[in-house]
């Protein structure tokens, strides 16, 4: 297959590929803040003239993804409202009596739970919610808190990755390659599901050794009355009101034509006139706002290197291996995206990988133009094999994903040390088991079945 | 008057840091005060002649109480909790269960300062430091003797307490 570049290497192609390795390196390293790097990255890319302000503030293909930046802040200024009403404790406590005080059982509705609930608000957001209930629970039952704890941070993982809203690189996914909720719930819920059922059996099989616990220490659980957990009802019901309209409104987003964000910013601007706050300055300080400009720096960065051609360079390379099979390049990015989400953040992975998706879609097909290159139908298991792939390869090590890094600290502060072999002695083999599972799905479903 | 006023002179005894909290208690409860009670609610922590931390009865309570009890989960504990949390103490040390927030007062500092000092940062007793060096130790008790004192016009003899208009 002979494809001609017309890629221009030049001094300003070298500048770009260089501040996009430096950043990334440092990011790696770890040795500064990923946010200030990032930032510092993306203003050095607009002060060199390598993209110019218009294009990373205001241009789709080169600049922030207000799409992405826009979501992220309306779900979370709606979580933040939620949050103080006790829902989630409500939620936790009444899981863990339904688990009648068994650590096996309650382990078990938590993982469900989390995988539920992580499905559409952040992972972060997920564990934060969970752990604290979960140390209670395992001073409760006298038994250590850590296996719940990874065992969620990894449920937070995969639940995740089974909706558009679940997870940063679906986000991403979502908004660049304009596919909507009801698309992510059609190709990827199904697979998600499947390894989630997979990874409770084996989970049940690996702790089938029953932990004897006192009568008196599940007394402890199932005395608790998570009635209690309430604080304010009038709240909850506006919340929950307003959640599931946002719900609805992701679900026939596409046939309503509106983006998901706009749903989200409804949603949000809603909450907040309905919830009554006077000042909403402490609902929107709660923003992780180091989350947002971290994105907005990353947008603008790898603006800088499409345009200058890097990424479209690289797709020719990667064609040029594959030789234009589609299904060996789904199978390449699944299991790529899986190790690198392994080691290394999947936001900036992701970030970079979309616009070299569409730019091998352009060469593959170039009379192809918008919506029905984005979505053709050979393109599609690229995109669900990135998202999967991203998502999932996340559980593989401690630093994979924030959920796991967040588990940790609480895990630390509990004065229970996770280190880095335990986490992947758990996540190594979940994270190979889900995506084992999720290539046969894409294999069968997009490529034996087609 | 500045806190070397009122300050009670720094008599030498501290905690250690490596000592283990059981000790620590028993040595608090059994010491012998100046004016001959027995037993004391706080005390410094020293390292050599560097204060390190400050040990309390809120440091020792705090401490029995898991950082993950939030107010939306404080309702739900369980009779004997307390006591299951405290028992995990036994082995700690003084070093990991003092106030590691350091706040102290300088023998010229106003008494304004180390009223808002010991407010601000809820603690019962401020070291205070000169050059380095431990000299004295105010405690809240000490500085509202001698707001009392104003109120009920007993200070330096005066009589222009509350009762008087200037």
């Amino acid at each position: 297959m002979e494809i001609q570049t017309d890629v221009v290497i030049n001094i300003k192609f070298w500048a770009a590929t260089a501040i996009l390795i430096f950043t990334y390196i440092i990011i790696i390293s770890e040795k500064i803040n990923k946010t200030i790097v990032s930032i510092f990255g993306a203003s050095l890319m607009i002060i060199l003239h390598l993209v110019d302000q218009k294009e990373a503030f205001y241009f789709e293909e080169l600049g922030v993804d207000w799409n992405v930046i826009f979501l992220l802040i309306s779900m979370m200024i709606i979580i933040n409202i939620m949050k103080p009403t006790g829902f989630f404790e409500y939620i936790a406590i009444k899981s863990a009596k339904f688990g009648k005080g068994d650590p096996i059982k309650i382990m078990l509705i938590f993982a469900m739970v989390t995988f539920v609930l992580s499905a559409f608000l952040d992972n972060v957001t997920t564990v934060l919610l969970i752990a604290p209930v979960s140390l209670l629970i395992a001073d409760a039952l006298e038994i250590s808190p850590i296996p719940f704890l990874i065992v969620e941070a990894l449920a937070s993982n995969i639940g995740g990755t089974a909706t558009l809203i679940g997870d940063p690189p679906n986000i991403m996914i979502g908004s660049k390659a304009k596919l909507s909720f009801v698309d992510f719930l059609i190709h990827l819920t199904p697979v998600v599901l499947i390894t989630m059922i997979i990874f409770l059996f084996i989970l049940k099989f690996v702790f089938k050794e029953k932990l004897k616990i006192s009568d008196e220490k599940k007394q402890r659980i199932l005395s608790m009355d998570e009635s209690k957990a309430i604080k304010d009802p009038v709240l909850l019901s506006k919340s929950l009101f307003v959640l599931g309209l946002v719900l609805l409104g992701f679900v026939i987003h596409g046939i309503l034509h509106y983006e998901p964000a706009t749903i989200a910013l409804f949603g949000a601007g809603l909450l907040l006139l309905l919830a009554g706050i006077h000042d909403p300055q402490h609902i929107f300080s709660e923003i992780e706002w180091s989350t947002i400009f971290f994105f907005i720096g990353l947008f603008i960065i790898v603006g800088g290197v499409v345009k200058v051609g890097l990424i479209k360079l690289i797709s020719i390379k990667i064609l040029e291996i594959t030789q234009g099979n589609l299904m060996a390049t789904s199978m390449l990015i699944i299991w790529f995206s899986a190790f690198a989400s392994a080691f290394i953040d999947n936001i900036p992975y992701v970030a970079t990988m979309n616009p070299l998706i569409i730019n091998m879609a352009a060469q593959l097909w170039p009379d192809e133009k918008g919506v029905a290159l984005l979505h053709h139908p050979e393109l599609l298991p690229l995109w669900w094999s990135l998202a999967l792939g991203a998502c999932l390869g996340g559980n593989g090590t401690m630093i994979g994903a924030s959920a796991n890094v967040i588990v940790v600290g609480i895990a630390n502060k509990a004065g229970e040390k996770i280190t880095f072999l335990k986490f992947l002695k758990y996540g190594m083999p979940t994270m190979l088991l889900t995506v084992i599972v999720s290539s046969i799905y894409i294999y069968v479903r997009y490529y034996l079945l087609k | 008057m500045k806190a070397k006023d009122i300050m009670s002179p720094f008599n030498g005894i501290a905690l250690d840091p490596e000592m283990g909290l059981k000790e620590a208690v028993e040595f608090m409860n059994f010491y012998r005060k100046d004016d001959g009670t027995v037993g004391v609610k706080g005390m410094l922590v020293m390292s050599g002649d560097k204060v390190v931390g400050t040990l309390s009865m809120e440091d020792v309570l705090r401490s029995v109480i898991p950082f993950y009890i939030n107010p939306l989960l404080s309702d739900f504990t369980w009779e004997g909790m307390l006591l299951n949390m405290a028992s995990r103490m036994c082995n700690k040390k003084v070093k990991e269960i003092m106030n590691k927030n350091l706040i102290f007062a300088e023998p010229d500092d106003s008494l304004m300062e180390c009223a808002e000092k010991l407010i601000k940062y809820n603690l019962q007793r401020l070291p205070v430091v000169e050059k380095g060096k431990v000299v004295g130790i105010i405690l809240i008790r000490d500085l509202y003797n001698v707001v009392i004192n104003k109120i009920l016009g007993r200070l330096n003899g005066n009589t222009d307490g509350c009762g008087d208009k200037y």
